[in-house]
């Protein structure tokens, strides 16, 4: 198996406040990786560091390496990277247009303009995220108009007209009703087929239920990493046995 | 912690069917080392499949509310296994009892051989039972080899029955229901193998065939 991601003895810094302490692990290709652990543990700045969110971050500091392929992050322009890399973040973040304009939004800023193209990306972007049949009826209806977990999906379908590799999902169902959340899940075992989907998620039954592989954070550490069944079923990490179990702390 | 008390009421509700299934078991040889002729067997296979139904309800009532991980979902599961085989040497303590009283009366010898593996098969029993109280995987493991003794008896007494020299009619019933019984403690070893291996289950996260030493 191919990995996306390689990291390698990462250790990130929010001015004194040490975030990720020598961090190292591989994201395989194709396959759901879901990062689980208590608040405050790193797992979404580490996810962050995938597409160079943190670079946003004046007071932040990365050591170690974090290879997208055989490339450093760091290497390459932050454009092309999280156009490759795309994100999805916890709540659903539509722009204030239609539900065309909103999937169609990335690849008009990336030059293409040709009617055609762009409606049949629209399309199978919207079909790709399972939400075509439900809004094929009202595209030029403001986003903002559609239910949480609708808007959610667009925003997945706004990510994936980007054609990317990977996509980053921060808490994507946190703010979903159980109906929405088994969609997004759903829908998430489908798109694990053509992309790479790295998840943070406070949900264990989520976890357990939809992803190949699991890493366990606490206090900026990677306790264990491994495939999620074998993590679930016979942690080899006793502050892993404890947290899954709901006995940590 | 909620599962917490939850596994304690299961392990409890175990350790409840274990100790009826002893003494079931122990009436049932008592029965048959008597000849059939003790007259205070009290055998309740009955109660015994009432605990296997309870336990059962109550492991799935927990798997429904507690979605358990790790070493308490390992619990959960060897525990809806092991009732099985709990229930099961109920069963055959009954099945000892029935032909042990079809051997009221013979003047027939029993081989010597066959007390020998009755001790053996109770204390695999006990073994096995106290090794999952315990959650003590060295004692599971012990149980787990002892029960090449017991097979290897099993071989050499059924060979003694099929040499026995059958001269009248309470002969030949003699060793028809003295066979079945021995088949019946063989089995009995078996289960008792079977909790032992649960017992590693739960304590290790591996299967039979990965126990080593």
């Amino acid at each position: 198996m191919n990995n996306v991601f390689s990291v390698k003895n990462v250790d990130l810094f929010y001015g004194e406040k040490h975030v990720l302490k020598n961090v190292s692990f591989d994201i395989p290709e194709k396959q759901v990786t879901a990062f689980i652990g208590p608040s405050g543990c790193g797992k979404s700045t580490l996810l962050r560091c995938f597409n160079r969110m943190n670079d946003l971050i004046p007071s932040c500091n990365i050591k170690g390496e974090i290879h997208f392929h055989d490339r450093s992050v760091q290497e390459i322009n932050p454009i092309e990277l999280r156009t490759r890399v795309g994100m999805v973040f916890q709540n659903p973040n539509p722009f204030p247009m239609s539900i065309f304009d909103n999937v169609a939004y990335g690849p008009r800023c990336q030059g293409m303009k040709n009617k055609k193209e762009i409606n049949d990306l629209v399309v199978d972007s919207l079909k790709k995220a399972s939400l075509y049949e439900e809004v094929k009826d009202r595209l030029k209806d403001n986003a903002l108009g559609l239910s949480g977990g609708q808007q959610q999906r667009l925003c997945i379908a706004r990510c994936i007209a980007m054609k990317p590799e990977v996509i980053l999902m921060d808490e994507p169902t946190s703010a979903l009703d159980p109906i929405a959340t088994l969609k997004i899940e759903e829908l998430i075992n489908v798109l694990k087929e053509e992309y790479t989907i790295v998840i943070v998620t406070h949900n264990m039954q989520q976890a357990s239920r939809i992803s190949d592989y699991t890493a366990f954070f606490m206090l900026g550490e990677v306790i264990e990493f491994s495939s999620t069944i074998s993590l679930f079923k016979n942690p080899k990490n006793k502050k892993t046995e404890d947290y899954i179990t709901g006995r940590f702390g | 912690m909620f599962i917490d008390s939850e596994i304690n009421n299961v392990n409890g509700l175990i350790k409840k069917m274990s100790s009826l299934v002893q003494s079931n078991i122990r009436q049932a040889i008592g029965l048959y080392l008597s000849k059939g002729d003790n007259e205070d067997t009290t055998i309740n296979d009955e109660i015994v499949n009432q605990y296997e139904k309870l336990i059962d309800e109550v492991c799935i009532d927990i798997l429904i509310k507690e979605r358990p991980y790790s070493k308490d979902l390992r619990e959960i599961f060897a525990v809806i296994k092991m009732v099985d085989d709990l229930e099961r040497i109920g069963d055959h303590a009954e099945d000892i009892k029935n032909f042990s009283l079809k051997l009221r009366g013979t003047l027939e010898e029993r081989n010597p051989e066959i007390d020998i593996m009755l001790d053996k098969a109770l204390k695999m029993i006990d073994d096995a039972i106290e090794s999952f109280v315990t959650m003590d995987k060295a004692l599971a493991v012990k149980t787990i080899k002892a029960d090449d003794e017991i097979d290897a008896m099993y071989d050499k007494i059924i060979e003694s029955l099929t040499n026995y020299p059958i001269k009248s009619h309470t002969a030949q019933n003699f060793v028809i229901y003295t066979t079945l019984i021995v088949k019946y403690i063989e089995r009995i070893a078996d289960h008792a193998t079977n909790i032992a291996e649960w017992t590693v289950y739960i304590v290790a996260g591996i299967f039979k065939d990965e126990i080593q030493d």
